[in-house]
């Protein structure tokens, strides 16, 4: 078949638009919103229609809206074709309602209508005789667009579905990849048990929800009859609290009379009370504070008296006992000094202390000649040497003598002791005379010394004489005795001197106590005169009697003061009320017969507040109790809703467990129906494939092999390994889906010799890529008219440049 | 005398079983509760002697209090009735049940665990009952007792005496044996003498769609020498259910039509549920058909377990080379033994023919 023209008359935004094709190539070019979508639609539209196929009902597809013109009431076209050496027209009214189909022999304008098929579902006939292939087919295979940069996962799913449609008769043209997408939607779509917003989800939660709020409503429900328990119990609290108030209150009332009995009772007694305090008053004695007083000061002024006077007669004992004592020492040192008269002494005392001064000055000056004791020893010693060896010299002349005489007569010998002798009494004799010059020389001197040594002895005996004299005459023994014993006579007279004075002091002391202790004396007297006036006032006679009555004076004053405040205490009691009053409510009350438990009004009132707070609390806890029961039985209400709707909602949940079984089960068994129709691919198949492969891509990639995963294996001849289709490049994977899409519609088609429309198929395609496919399609296009719908002028020049015979057509 | 037996009135509770709509299901239990007021009212103006509830007044999870107050405080309003309580596993008197919390009037006695014998010497009567403590008994907790023949003996008993099970089994062989002049049994919720002298006086209402039986309760003049025993339906309101076959060739209106023509009389007055089995037409949707008839329904609810009625042959023979044959081929054994496998099928058929409902252009 060869497509010669086109007459858009309405459709999409063509409005009577023509166009023609050739035989061969033919490039429609034009922007992207020229149109050139919608001219492939309208080739489809006017062979197929646009109905749903394998619909029981006439269904619209969403291209007929997409081509509905855009203005105008027409929705139609015509298409001319050439077919086994005749050329045909079809015309077409598209319009929902007013839809018909049209053949004709163009040439001839016969009308061949009648050689359609019928449609039965969409009720009008069937366009597509030519043609000879469905729709969906013709979608599948005549029809090549750009993928649009698919992933190599689409890009496998895609010629996957292809191959699996291109083994059978080919009229389903299903996607069984697609199939499984909508199966997963629409599993997903109802959801899992997790998924809360998926509509299964949603169901599980909201039962899991109901399930909770059951339990809890259950559980409170539970709770509630505890509760019940407890506000009967409370309510059987309250109305034993009510009775107690009750009794309260009447006591309360009945109070009066109760505080009138309380009260005279008070009363009397009281009253009694005074009474008796009034007899005892008035049976003591009144002795009036003054004379006690008086009494006990003279009593106590007695007293003081007394003691001072005891103080002072002893006082006066020991200073006369003093005076005694002063008077025998005296006496006593008296008697030492009775034989001498002290003016003697004194005298005597004056002499001795003269000579005593005499003989100092005497010896004194003996001793002040003491320098001069040398003279007088020298002298002595002269002299003593002068006799003494006067003797000697003597002697030993002597001696001289008889030796020489010895030595005369008798032995010469002896004229050398005489010799010996000589010498001797010659030196003696020398030594004599040496010292007695000394002693005339210092004889004056000693002569001098030696009188007044002896005059000042003379003296000084005479001095002694004197002392002594006295010394015996006051018997002692020596001049120092008796210098003490003048010492001793003048402390003796000096003593008894003070003694005479403290004897005089003391006398006066004496005196004076004496003096003192008559005044006192005195006061005892007055104050003795005093208490026997007060006896006498009393009328008692002694102490004893008065102290007695002054105790019952005293009880009266105490008694008094009782008596007042008893008085004063039945005031209070009566508190202005008359007794004749009092006496007669106390007489009702009695008759009452009412207990006095509580007389006391505060005590009734806080008990009444306490039974009170117990009614409140009660109270409370009863209405609150009963409003919680009520609360929770309100919750009760949706119970049975609840319950129902937990029973839709299970089934439901089951209904959806069924859904998603199916659906799983569905999905099973389509993924297994794939793995064996792949499993089934045969050899020629892929190198039929390959082949075109091979052209299409000038023996770059030779060879193809489709896995069983569906994924799509090329051989690279350059690295001589095979390489996963979707690791190549976007343009690359273009160019062998375009080949593949080829060689499956070479394959489906055989020897049909539809059209072939390309529509942007090659934006992805450099320069060399572009000239070895349209040399491809320039070869086929011998067979098959080939329409390429394009925005670029890239494929027009390629053409052009290798040449080749092409139609060209410029929206 | 007079003696009125009635039991399971499940006040309160609710339509678990067999869901409802809201408002009908607060309906029916009101309806129930009126059945329950209505029985009083007889014993007032009929001045009967004695009123027999073997069990299952109320729903215990269901009641609050003050629903079991109400029950009381209508008890008081016929004092001169003795109104006897057997409770049963749904109203089991335990130290939380309601029986215990709330004070029901004197002339009202509930018996409790142990076999209690009631005397009644004005009317020459005793009157035996047990109380359900629990929810189950799978032994007899208590032993029966020799009557005295001169009396007239009555038991109120919430049992089973239908068959072997954990709710309290008694032969009722056992129960006439022993010689009651009444034996008024509770927990079958449908009407029925089981044996000369035994009775089970079934609910008042129908509680489910599983009760299609007779409601009402027991009227009986009983002295010594014989009794006189009458059911009074009472049900206001039955549950009935509709079975509808279809076929793919049935449209909506022949639908429709067979519904309300089973549904006869009762369709403002009664539950209906319609049950779709067999293949409908996958343009019809049953939920449209009963929405439309609703109005003309006191309650109209349904239970879809029809199937599609796909011509799965034509399509098999359609495609028979291609995957959908093959598909079909596979599941399709399967799919006419199991609802699931065929809902699979079908699902898996609308998912591959799915690229030509949507006309995915290319």
């Amino acid at each position: 078949m060869i497509i010669k023209e086109l007459h858009l008359i309405a459709f999409g935004k063509f409005h009577n638009k023509v166009v023609k094709f050739e035989d061969g190539l033919n490039v429609i070019a034009g922007d992207n919103e020229a149109g050139k979508s919608t001219m492939h639609k309208f080739i489809e539209g006017m062979f197929f229609g646009f109905y749903k196929p394998y619909s029981k009902n006439k269904i619209y597809t969403s291209d007929y809206e997409r081509c509905l013109p855009w203005s105008g009431n027409d929705y139609k076209g015509a298409i001319v074709y050439e077919h086994a050496d005749r050329t045909y027209r079809i015309e077409r009214n598209f319009l929902k309602g007013k839809e018909w189909v049209k053949l004709y022999d163009h040439n001839t304008n016969e009308d061949l209508t009648w050689s359609l098929d019928f449609d039965n579902t969409a009720k009008i006939p069937k366009a597509n005789k030519h043609i000879n292939i469905t729709g969906v087919m013709f979608r599948n295979t005549a029809s090549i667009s750009q993928l649009g940069n698919p992933t190599g996962e689409e890009l496998s799913r895609e010629i996957g579905d292809l191959f699996v449609n291109a083994t059978g008769t080919y009229s389903a043209g299903i996607s069984l990849n697609k199939a499984l997408d909508i199966l997963n939607k629409n599993k997903d779509s109802l959801g899992t048990r997790k998924r809360s917003k998926s509509p299964y989800g949603k169901d599980v939660r909201e039962l899991e929800e109901l399930i909770i709020k059951r339990d809890e409503i259950i559980a409170e429900s539970e709770e509630n009859k505890q509760k019940c328990i407890r506000a009967k119990e409370t309510q059987a609290e309250l109305n034993i609290l009510r009775e107690q108030k009750d009794n309260l209150v009447s006591i309360r009332d009945n109070i009066s009379y109760i505080k009138a009995i309380n009260k005279y009772e008070r009363y009397v007694a009281a009253d009694a009370e005074a009474k008796q305090l009034k007899e005892e008053i008035d049976s003591s004695p009144v002795i009036s504070s003054e004379t006690e007083e008086l009494f006990r000061q003279s009593n106590n002024n007695i007293d003081r008296a007394e003691e001072k006077i005891y103080e002072l007669e002893e006082r006066l004992n020991s200073e006369q006992t003093q005076y005694k004592a002063f008077r025998d020492s005296s006496d006593i040192l008296n008697s030492t000094i009775v034989n001498y008269d002290y003016e003697e002494i004194l005298k005597d005392e004056e002499l001795l202390t003269k000579k005593t001064e005499q003989l100092e000055k005497h010896r004194q000056k003996q001793a002040g000649e003491s320098a001069n004791a040398d003279v007088f020893k020298k002298y002595k010693s002269f002299i003593k040497t002068e006799k003494h060896f006067t003797k000697i010299s003597l002697a030993l002349g002597v001696l001289m003598l008889i030796a020489s005489l010895l030595g005369v007569f008798i032995d010469t010998r002896f004229i050398y002791i005489a010799a010996a002798l000589a010498v001797g009494t010659f030196a003696t004799f020398i030594i004599r005379t040496n010292a007695r010059s000394k002693r005339i020389e210092i004889e004056p001197e000693y002569e001098r010394f030696d009188t007044l040594m002896s005059r000042t002895t003379n003296l000084m005996l005479m001095c002694e004489l004197d002392i002594d004299s006295l010394v015996k005459k006051y018997s002692c023994n020596d001049a120092r005795e008796l210098l003490d014993f003048f010492i001793n006579a003048h402390e003796t007279r000096k003593e008894v001197e003070r003694l005479e004075a403290e004897m005089q002091k003391s006398k006066n002391i004496v005196d004076s106590l004496k003096e003192d202790i008559s005044a006192q004396e005195e006061i005892i007297n007055s104050n003795l005169d005093a208490i026997m006036n007060i006896y006498k006032e009393v009328g008692c006679d002694g102490s004893d009697e008065f102290y007695n009555l002054l105790e019952k004076s005293n009880k009266r004053i105490v008694l008094e003061t009782k008596y007042n405040s008893v008085l004063e205490r039945i005031d209070e009691i009566l508190l202005n009320e008359d007794v004749d009053d009092l006496t007669k409510k106390y007489e009702t009350a009695i008759n009452m017969n009412l207990s006095g438990e509580y007389d006391n009004e505060d005590d009734i009132a806080n008990e009444l507040d306490r039974i009170n707070e117990d009614i409140l609390n009660a109270t409370s806890t009863s209405a609150e109790l009963i409003s919680e029961i009520k609360r929770s039985e309100e919750n009760m209400e949706s119970l049975n809703a609840i319950c129902e709707r937990i029973s839709s909602l299970e089934e439901a949940i089951a209904d959806y467990e069924n859904e998603l079984k199916a659906y799983d089960i569905a999905i099973n068994e389509i993924n297994e129906l794939s793995k064996e129709i792949r499993s089934s691919f045969s050899e020629e198949f892929n190198s039929f494939i390959s082949k075109t492969v091979s052209d299409i891509t000038n023996k770059k990639y030779s060879d193809v092999v489709v896995t069983d995963e569906l994924n799509i294996m090329v051989m690279d001849k350059e690295h001589n390994q095979l390489v996963d289709m979707s690791s190549l490049s976007g343009g690359t994977i273009d160019q062998l889906y375009f080949a593949m899409r080829f060689a499956i519609m070479d394959l489906v088609l055989s020897d049909r010799s539809i059209p072939v429309f390309l529509d942007d198929c090659f934006t992805q395609y450099d320069d060399r890529r572009l000239r070895n496919v349209l040399k491809f399609l320039y070869k086929r296009s011998v067979d098959r008219q080939v329409l390429i719908f394009t925005c670029r002028n890239q494929e027009r020049d390629s053409l052009v440049d290798m040449g080749a015979e092409f139609n060209y057509i410029r929206m | 005398m007079k003696v009125i037996h009635a039991s399971d009135f499940h006040l309160f509770s609710g339509f678990v079983a067999s869901p409802l709509p809201a408002d009908v299901a607060n309906e029916h239990r009101q309806r129930l509760y009126d059945s329950f007021t209505n029985i009083i009212d007889t014993c007032r103006k009929d001045n009967v002697d004695i009123l027999l509830i073997s069990g299952d007044l109320y729903e215990s999870s269901y009641t609050k209090i003050s629903d079991v107050k109400r029950i009381a405080d209508a008890f008081a309003t016929i004092p001169d009735t003795r109104v006897f309580i057997s409770p049963g596993n749904h109203d089991y008197y335990d130290e939380y049940s309601y029986y215990t919390l709330v004070d029901f009037p004197e002339n009202v006695h509930i018996f409790s665990d142990t076999l209690e014998a009631v005397k009644i010497d004005e009317l020459n009567t005793v009157v035996y009952g047990f109380g359900w403590k629990q929810n189950r008994y799978a032994e007899m907790p208590f032993s029966f007792v020799p009557l005295d023949k001169s009396k007239i003996n009555i038991l109120c008993l919430h049992c089973d005496a239908i068959s072997k099970s954990d709710y309290l089994s008694i032969d009722a062989e056992l129960i006439e044996s022993l010689g009651f002049d009444y034996a008024a049994l509770g927990h079958i919720h449908k009407a029925g003498q089981i044996k000369k002298k035994v009775f089970y006086s079934g609910s008042p209402e129908p509680l489910n769609f599983g009760e299609d039986g007779n409601h009402g309760y027991f009227y009986a003049n009983i002295d010594k020498k014989s009794i006189k025993v009458n059911f009074v339906p009472c049900a206001e309101c039955l549950f009935k259910t509709i079975i509808i076959k279809l076929t793919g060739k049935m449209d909506s209106n022949k639908i429709k039509s067979m519904i309300t023509e089973s549904a006869g009389e009762g369709m403002k007055k009664n539950v209906y549920r319609v049950v779709f089995i067999g293949n409908i037409n996958p343009h019809i949707n049953p939920d449209d058909i009963i929405t439309d008839l609703k109005k003309d329904f006191y309650c109209l609810i349904y239970i879809d377990k029809s199937v599609y009625d796909y011509d799965i042959k034509k399509l098999y023979h359609q495609n028979k080379d291609n995957i959908i044959g093959k598909y079909i081929q596979k599941m399709m054994k399967r799919a006419s033994e199991d609802p699931v496998m065929y809902s699979a099928m079908l699902k898996g058929l609308n998912a591959l023919l799915y690229k030509y409902e949507e006309g995915d252009s290319q």
